[in-house]
């Protein structure tokens, strides 16, 4: 209230001084803002871009909305060294990829849970020393409780485009960009129809197709009473006792399996082609070569390579530089030619 | 205003209008007008309120409102009635377009097996089922059982092809909430009986649920849950002294029934030979995967499985609903003579 008194007295009290201050306040900030008015003006801009920006503003941290729907699920330390000696090779790969998938994922406000794969050895062979992705996967859904989906990646992934976010690669046109029938690939020859699939189920689950199969080395699941299922069915002792010889990859096996027997589960699952989110390289699937369905292009510029197999035959290490260096070149050619994609 | 002289030191001068808890401030002594403090006012504002403001006294001309005035509230009026119209349609429409009009509420779900038993046995089984049915506004779902001999691994285990039809059951009448399948080799004796009352409603359900009793007789280490609601069970079965009895079950036409049934059909399952084939692989999934037993409400067996030639809890007395002849098909039995025994003592239907 604006009182004449004020005007004439000085105020005696303490709180009567810091209320004059504050009613002087307005005016005052009406004063600053005409005086810098440039400096202000450059601050809004700035603080725009921090909010609205997607990639973010540079020098600046990023600020986040809170907690995002999208968690991916990094998994390190395969084997923990305890049958292989982890050399510094290794640890380079490691490093490499965790800095990769952390810029990622600070990029676009993702979170990132890096889970350790190390092997127990608690149990003897006849027993549950396996699908430990799915165990993974439970983990994580409980550790973030707000998220919707998780990008299951392996380690010897990398992502070659770390300006794409997953919206715009994946899930703005999830039903173009995924599809449900195995009529036009097929590697597997699993049985095309099976009876009572629901083709307008939700798609819970997004995997993709390599020469040989399901590739569960970069995939999407969805939280939801479906994956609630899938998480637990997956293993089973009678399962795992008729078939764990046979199968090799594991929690791969099982879900192909699952998927030419079960009706609900085909309702629930969708493919998406591999050079999308899990593009190989030329040693991967080297029967295949040429198939433009699944090697890394970078002419293309496809999203995420999968070096799968590289343990086995081939050089991690070798790779994973070689695209971490082909990564950074294609990101400098890009700034001078943003749209040229 | 009415003040005190404080009975404090001197330095403090109590001037009129400032209260006498005031803190003390040196500039406060040195004053030499008279400025009224918060307190001061506050104090005065209570017990001296303001006058009213000027207004009643001057006559205040009626505005006649103009006619612009009257457009626009018609205006907005007219749009508000609009938009709360169009909500209202939008709405029922919606609900209308999202409900499933077919399907009953209730689906009976029967296989017949052609092979094993003649023709005019299985026409009364169809009877008993349709008389019931056509009581109380259920449907009722019958294939022969050889359709599913291509899906189901070994032919000869009879059980399996259950599963195949119960899940073609559901796939076909996506209205419908509950499925129930009873086995051709059995009775319904009292039609009068309803499915929601005597056994899904809620209330009802909880009172008849088993709980804590062990999945597999008499004493395995899984047992039913303790504290799941019985509105969140969806699959409702009971059990002998053997084990699960699944002549008689009812599935909720929910994503978790199809789970159910696919997964407990895998073709795994069916070669692994359990010892009781389905009723043993139902028990193997009950105990490994929680995810199927917490749906899960055991209930008593006389409540729709009751035996006419058991003993103690399971015997079938007068009034039971379903009266099962588990076990006819052995040589020693007829499944048709016994049958037509309970056919004539069936209960009618009373209107």
């Amino acid at each position: 209230m604006k009182d004449k008194d004020d005007r004439l007295f000085s105020p005696a009290s303490r709180t009567s001084r810091m209320l004059n201050r504050l009613r002087r306040l307005p005016t005052r900030l009406r004063q600053v803002l005409l005086r810098r008015r440039v400096l202000i003006i450059l601050l809004l801009i700035v603080s725009w871009f921090l909010i609205f920006s997607e990639s973010g503003v540079p020098f600046f941290p990023r600020l986040r909305w809170g907690s995002s729907k999208f968690v991916i699920i990094l998994a390190v330390n395969q084997g923990g060294g305890v049958m292989q000696w982890k050399g510094p090779k290794e640890w380079a790969v490691e490093r490499t990829s965790i800095a990769n998938k952390k810029a990622y994922a600070d990029r676009h406000g993702y979170h990132l849970a890096i889970q350790d794969m190390s092997i127990k050895k608690r149990y003897a062979h006849e027993w549950r020393e396996s699908w430990e992705k799915v165990d993974v996967i439970r983990q994580t859904m409980k550790q973030y409780p707000k998220a919707e989906w998780f990008w299951w990646l392996d380690l010897h992934t990398y992502i070659m485009e770390p300006s794409i976010s997953l919206e715009k690669q994946v899930f703005n046109r999830i039903d173009n960009n995924t599809y449900r029938s195995l009529a036009d690939y097929n590697p597997l020859n699993l049985p095309l129809e099976i009876p009572f699939v629901d083709n307008t189920h939700q798609i819970n689950l997004i995997v993709p197709q390599d020469c040989g199969g399901f590739n569960l080395g970069s995939f999407l699941i969805r939280r939801s009473e479906w994956t609630d299922f899938l998480l637990d069915i997956w293993w089973d002792p009678v399962f795992y006792e008729q078939r764990h010889m046979q199968w090799e990859h594991k929690e791969q096996d099982a879900l192909e399996h699952m998927y030419s027997n079960q009706a609900w589960i085909r309702s629930g699952t969708a493919f998406i082609p591999q050079r999308l989110i899990n593009a190989f390289p030329e040693g991967a699937c080297a029967e295949q070569r040429g198939d433009k369905r699944i090697f890394y292009s970078q002419h293309d510029h496809d999203f995420v390579v999968n070096m799968a197999g590289c343990e086995w035959g081939r050089d991690c290490f070798g790779e994973m530089e070689h695209f971490q260096k082909l990564s950074a070149s294609l990101q400098q050619n890009s700034r001078w030619w943003p749209f040229s994609k | 205003m009415h003040f005190s002289i404080p009975s404090r030191s001197a330095d403090q001068t109590t001037l009129p209008g400032s209260p006498s808890f005031k803190a003390k401030s040196r500039a406060s002594s040195h004053r030499t007008s008279y400025a009224p403090s918060i307190f001061a006012r506050l104090r005065s504002l209570i017990f001296h309120p303001a006058p009213p403001p000027h207004s009643s006294t001057a006559f205040e001309k009626k505005r006649r409102p103009r006619r612009r005035t009257t457009v626009s509230l018609l205006v907005i009026a007219f749009v508000a009635a609009a938009a709360v119209l169009l909500t209202i349609l939008y709405v029922a429409f919606a609900n209308f377009a999202t409900m499933d009009p077919t399907g009953p509420h209730v689906v009976l779900v029967l296989g017949l097996d052609n092979t094993k038993y003649k023709d005019d046995y299985l026409a009364k089984v169809v009877e008993n089922r349709q008389e019931y049915a056509d009581a109380h506004g259920y449907g009722l779902y019958v294939r022969y059982v050889s359709d599913f001999k291509n899906l189901v691994h070994d032919v000869t285990k009879q059980g399996w092809q259950k599963l195949p039809l119960m899940r073609s059951a559901m796939h076909e009448n996506p209205g419908s909430t509950y499925f129930w399948y009873l086995d051709q080799n059995a009775i319904i004796m009292n039609p009068n009986l309803d499915i929601e009352s005597h056994i899904t409603d809620v209330k009802r359900l909880n009172s008849l649920v088993l709980r804590d009793v062990p999945v597999v007789p008499p004493d395995s280490t899984i047992r039913t849950y303790r504290h799941v609601p019985a509105d969140r069970m969806k699959f409702i079965i009971s059990q002998d002294h053997e084990g699960f009895q699944t002549g008689s079950f009812i599935l909720k036409n929910e994503e978790y029934s199809r789970y159910v049934l696919d997964a407990w059909f895998d073709k795994l399952y069916q070669e692994y030979k359990f010892e009781k084939d389905e009723k043993g692989a139902l028990e193997h999934l009950a105990q490994w995967h929680p995810t199927v037993l917490s749906k899960m409400a055991v209930i008593p067996q006389r409540i729709f499985n009751a035996y006419p030639n058991g003993v103690g809890e399971a015997m079938y007395q007068d009034g039971d609903f379903v009266a099962s002849l588990v076990g006819c098909d052995t040589p020693e039995r007829s499944c048709a003579r016994e049958f037509e025994r309970l056919w004539d003592d069936r209960g009618r239907v009373v209107n």
